[in-house]
């Protein structure tokens, strides 16, 4: 899931081979939907953070 | 006299149950009458445990006359989520890949409510492993909403907790919750239904969807039942990871001590002017912050961050913690899945390790960003679904991605939220609104929750199944 990029419907079942799925055929319209949309997700996560901004104390801050 | 019974609070119930007035084999016999009457149009139970139920509800009958009450809960007849635990009693989280799942330990959350006595009706059917959809290749069939059981559709994913409740066939239900599970049913089925904060509730033996984001919580016909139902299942566990070392405080003292002087944030920009809700949904929810004013809350517009960055966060942890926690299995026996989690829960495993950590980190910041705000008011407000339940499909392919979820927010922060019934609308359907707390503080939630109940007569109202 590469920035800028949308995976085309060939990528995607190569990828899941790699992830070891064999994805079946009557999923793979849907599947790339969802794709999609997580790549949509990922391009507009935030790649402005602290490089000291850590992600393993999510709740510190209410202990 | 039977639908009577089933319709009394967990409140009302325990009362006649101490002072010996009811009997829990008598109260338990009538459920179990119910379910056999009605749930056949419903669905909400996958499975029901007669035997073990009367077994549990003689030995509160022989306790109480004993003089051995142990509390809110003894006698009370409720049901689990099928993704919970049970010591050598089914639990499938409504899959085939878990069809004769017999756990050997109880999940923490149902030892707690043994040891307060309660009785176990069954497991109650849910989204599969709480994040499909139905589809026609399920084992078992799709649960109904109780409002309209014909076309209504329970919202997701403890559906059968939902509809249990409202149609009476339990008292309370345990359920959980990952995006909003707990309280889009309770939303659409018209019932209270309390996310407690990250950590306040032991998920050990709770089959996880997303380690991170999951949360187990009660599902009652009134936030007092949701309050006496936390009250059992809440504190510290050492098994579970992401227990947090709290102490647990008295979740009913305070109920009734009102709102006057409240600080609410009412949080609007999540939807409008972009996604606007269902006409009748938001006039429900503008009437009941006038409710709330009248009741002396002083509200006032709040504003987070915008919905879709909780959202992204959201769907990036949650379905890369899916795929990971299921990697050996979708790989292996796919087929054993139903055909509307397939093809959700594959994507999962192309996710970045990159993204996965970003949408952590993001995350943090979204944590703190909440608690900053937060600090300024005592609660705050918000639509916990865009409409009233829609129409049952089980050809729903990707309609959970179509618009950011109004409840994943609350678990990207952690914060305690309950969804509580608005009204109806012309189609008879309920309206719901949910209200977040500050992190551990049930207590705020589930008062202002519970003057607004006692303040309205939607409690007064039921689904007309017989």
């Amino acid at each position: 899931m590469a920035d800028n990029h949308q995976s085309s419907e060939e990528e995607i079942t190569l990828m899941l081979k790699r992830a070891g799925v064999t994805l079946p055929p009557e999923h793979l319209e849907r599947c790339c939907a969802v794709v999609a949309r997580l790549e949509a997700a990922a391009r507009r996560l935030r790649k402005d953070l602290h490089r000291n901004d850590e992600p393993a104390s999510v709740f510190l801050i209410r202990r | 006299m039977t639908t009577e019974l089933c319709y009394l609070s967990i409140a009302e119930a325990g009362r006649l149950l101490k002072s010996k007035q009811l009997s829990p084999v008598e109260l338990t016999n009538s459920f179990l009458g119910r379910i056999e009457k009605i749930d056949s149009r419903l669905h909400s139970f996958v499975l029901v445990t007669p035997e073990e139920a009367l077994r549990q509800a003689k030995a509160a009958e022989a306790e109480i006359s004993f003089g051995r009450y142990r509390g809110a809960m003894h006698g009370i007849p409720i049901g689990l989520k099928d993704l919970i635990e049970t010591a050598g009693i089914r639990t499938t989280a409504h899959s085939k890949v878990l069809i004769d799942h017999i756990p050997a330990e109880d999940a923490t959350v149902v030892s707690r409510l043994k040891e307060a006595g309660c009785v176990f009706l069954g497991k109650l059917g849910c989204l599969e492993f709480a994040h499909g959809s139905p589809s026609a290749d399920q084992a078992w069939p799709a649960v109904r909403n109780p409002w309209n059981p014909e076309h209504g559709f329970t919202g997701g994913s403890s559906t059968g907790s939902g509809t249990a409740v409202a149609a009476g066939l339990v008292m309370g239900a345990l359920g959980t919750d990952t995006g909003g599970s707990i309280r889009n049913p309770a939303s659409f089925c018209g019932i209270a239904g309390l996310m407690p904060t990250y950590g306040r509730v032991s998920r050990r033996g709770v089959i996880p969807y997303s380690f991170s984001l999951d949360h187990c919580g009660p599902m009652a016909w009134t936030a007092e039942d949701c309050a006496i139902m936390l009250q059992t299942v809440a504190g510290y566990d050492s098994d579970d990871p992401s227990s947090t070392n709290l102490s647990v405080p008295d979740y009913t003292a305070s109920l009734n001590a009102g709102i006057h002087g409240m600080r609410i944030g009412v949080i609007r920009h999540f939807y409008e002017p972009h996604l606007p809700p269902e006409d009748e949904m938001r006039r429900a929810f503008e009437a009941a912050l006038q409710e709330l004013t009248k009741l002396g809350a002083v509200l006032e517009d709040v504003k987070l961050r915008d919905l879709e960055e909780y959202d992204d966060c959201k769907v990036i942890i949650s379905e890369a913690e899916f795929f990971a926690v299921h990697e050996k299995d979708l790989i292996e026996r796919l087929e054993d899945y139903g055909a509307n989690l397939r093809f959700r829960a594959l994507p999962g495993g192309l996710i970045r390790a990159v993204d996965y950590i970003q949408a952590q980190r993001q995350r943090h910041k979204l944590v703190a960003d909440m608690q900053k705000k937060l600090a300024g008011y005592d609660a705050m407000v918000t639509l916990c679904t865009y409409g009233p339940a829609p129409k049952m499909s089980t050809e729903e392919p990707t309609h959970f991605f179509q618009r950011p979820n109004l409840t994943a927010v609350f678990n990207v922060t952690g914060n305690p939220a309950i969804s509580i019934c608005t009204g109806f609308d012309r189609m008879g359907l309920p309206l719901a609104m949910q209200i977040v707390g500050k992190p551990f503080d049930e207590a705020t939630i589930l008062r202002i929750a519970y003057a607004y109940e006692q303040a309205t007569p939607w409690r007064r109202r039921r689904p007309s199944l017989v």
